[in-house]
């Protein structure tokens, strides 16, 4: 009798594992198809993941100080900024791509979304220059549209008119930074630390940017220095080393372009959404 | 006797098992309707701020000279009769959701022949205020696009689900109906420029 109602229980738990797998194969079937528009054209993170993903090579050696700029940004606010240039937007209009890429990536933290995705396409054989800046969910009250809209064409064109592509950014994120910190305030997230954080910003824009016009200035005498040793700490590339040094947990690379490579990723993109979102302008 | 009880025993923990799946089926659906309301009402707020939008808009053309009055009016009376249909989040119905696109849809229509007309006035184009209003319609319609999009996933998994043997029981038993999708307005999307005369 025992054995008939075992049987009889295997049986149905049977069906229902059939059931789940049957489901499950339905999701995998079906998940994919309502994405897809055509998922190829628009870039994948890349392994390890990164805050700037310089697709289209026109950040040059500043890739690597944004890069740590941005990290420090999303560990003291977890906001998390992203990035992209590409040579080419494969048909897609700026609006749709930059919000592809946030809402793929997942570029924010999944309770906040907190992600801001900076989307840059040069002036190229494949048509004019596009910027588009856009803001996940949890931004749009802090960054409005207007103010993207503003951004980018007073702040970043400019110099994207003249190639200038890192200056550009840099005095894009002049602004955004500190708009960013404001929404989610760094009390609500990480409770000790309330207005330190725009003092901390402040302070490692002002050495980013001092750091990269020294090294604009030493660019005629070689852009290598070997290491701590070759430079003051008065310099401002080598505060800028110690600190970035410091902020990767004392790992030491060979030269200023290769550091962020050895440092390994930020820790991931966290799943924040986006709904469409922010501003962009052409030149 | 004995066996009587092993019986009942038998069916009672059968029944069990089949209650606990079905209560799973039930609530799978109530949470993938949920889903879908929340996503219609996704969908109501960015096209509340696009109706929120246009009195500022209005108001701003309003003030450069000479501007037509007849566009201005047909945006108006456009606004006017999408703020009547109004769709309840349980009522969410193809003829319904049709209702709703198609007030809309006049809306955008009569706001895109606004923003052409203005381009007419290049010192109201200028102006810091108007292009301030431009980037905030953009980023609406792009709001637009993407709350509709995601709604249209939500009613898909829906409606999928509740087809689907044996959930399809479970849907009839308890009326679950199937949900409306937006249908992609004619000429609104954006397709790619294909130049074909580089193809040879």
């Amino acid at each position: 009798m025992k054995r008939h109602m075992i049987q009889v229980i295997c049986s149905v738990l049977g069906k229902k594992a059939g059931f789940v797998s049957m489901l499950a194969a339905c999701v995998l079937l079906f998940s994919p198809s309502m994405l897809s528009a055509s998922v190829q054209d628009i870039p994948r993170p890349s392994d390890p993941p990164m805050l700037v993903n310089d697709y289209a090579g026109i950040l040059n050696q500043s890739a690597a100080g944004i890069e740590s700029l941005l990290r420090a940004f999303a560990d003291s606010t977890s906001n998390q900024i992203t990035v992209v240039t590409v040579p080419d937007l494969g048909g897609y209009d700026p609006a749709q791509f930059a919000y592809e890429i946030g809402e793929r990536w997942g570029v924010g933290n999944k309770k906040y979304n907190n992600g801001i995705v900076i989307l840059i396409k040069p002036k190229n054989q494949n048509g004019s220059g596009q910027a588009y800046i856009s803001v996940g969910y949890g931004l749009e009250g802090a960054i409005p549209d207007a103010v993207c809209k503003r951004i980018v064409d007073d702040e970043m064109i400019p110099f994207f008119k003249q190639e200038d592509y890192a200056g550009g950014l840099l005095n894009g994120l002049k602004v955004i930074l500190p708009l960013a910190a404001g929404e989610i305030s760094a009390k609500e997230y990480m409770p000790s630390s309330g207005g330190v954080i725009a003092v901390f910003v402040a302070f490692i824009l002002i050495v980013l940017v001092v750091s990269l016009v020294s090294a604009a200035s030493k660019k005629g005498k070689g852009d290598r220095f070997g290491g701590p040793h070759d430079e003051g700490i008065g310099s401002g590339l080598g505060t800028w080393w110690l600190l970035s040094s410091a902020m990767n947990g004392g790992h030491h690379g060979g030269s200023w372009g290769s550091f962020s490579n050895g440092s390994g990723s930020f820790g991931g993109f966290g799943g924040g959404s986006f709904g469409g979102g922010g501003a962009g302008g052409s030149w | 006797m004995k066996k009587n009880v092993g019986c009942i025993v038998t069916i009672l923990a059968v029944l069990a098992i089949l209650a606990v799946w079905f209560v799973k089926m039930y609530n799978g659906l109530v949470s993938k309707e949920e889903a879908v309301s929340s996503a219609w009402s996704q969908v109501e707020n960015v096209y509340q701020r696009r109706m929120d939008l246009i009195p500022n808009l209005v108001n701003t053309v309003k003030g450069a000279a000479d501007f037509e009055q007849s566009t201005l009016q047909e945006v108006v009376a456009a606004r006017a009769a999408a703020t009547q249909v109004k769709v309840d989040p349980s009522q969410l119905s193809e003829e319904n959701i049709a209702r709703f696109q198609q007030a809309q849809d006049a809306l955008s229509s009569s706001l895109s022949r606004l923003l052409v007309s203005v381009e007419r006035y290049p010192d109201l184009k200028a102006t810091q205020n108007f292009r301030d209003l431009q980037a905030q319609l953009e980023g609406t319609e792009n709001r637009i696009t993407v709350e509709r999009q995601k709604f249209n996933q939500a009613v898909q998994t829906f409606n999928t689900d509740i087809r689907r043997f044996p959930r399809n029981i479970v849907a009839n038993m308890f009326g679950f109906e199937k949900k409306g999708y937006f249908e992609a307005n004619e000429g609104a999307e954006t397709a790619p420029v294909v130049d074909f005369g580089t193809q040879e």
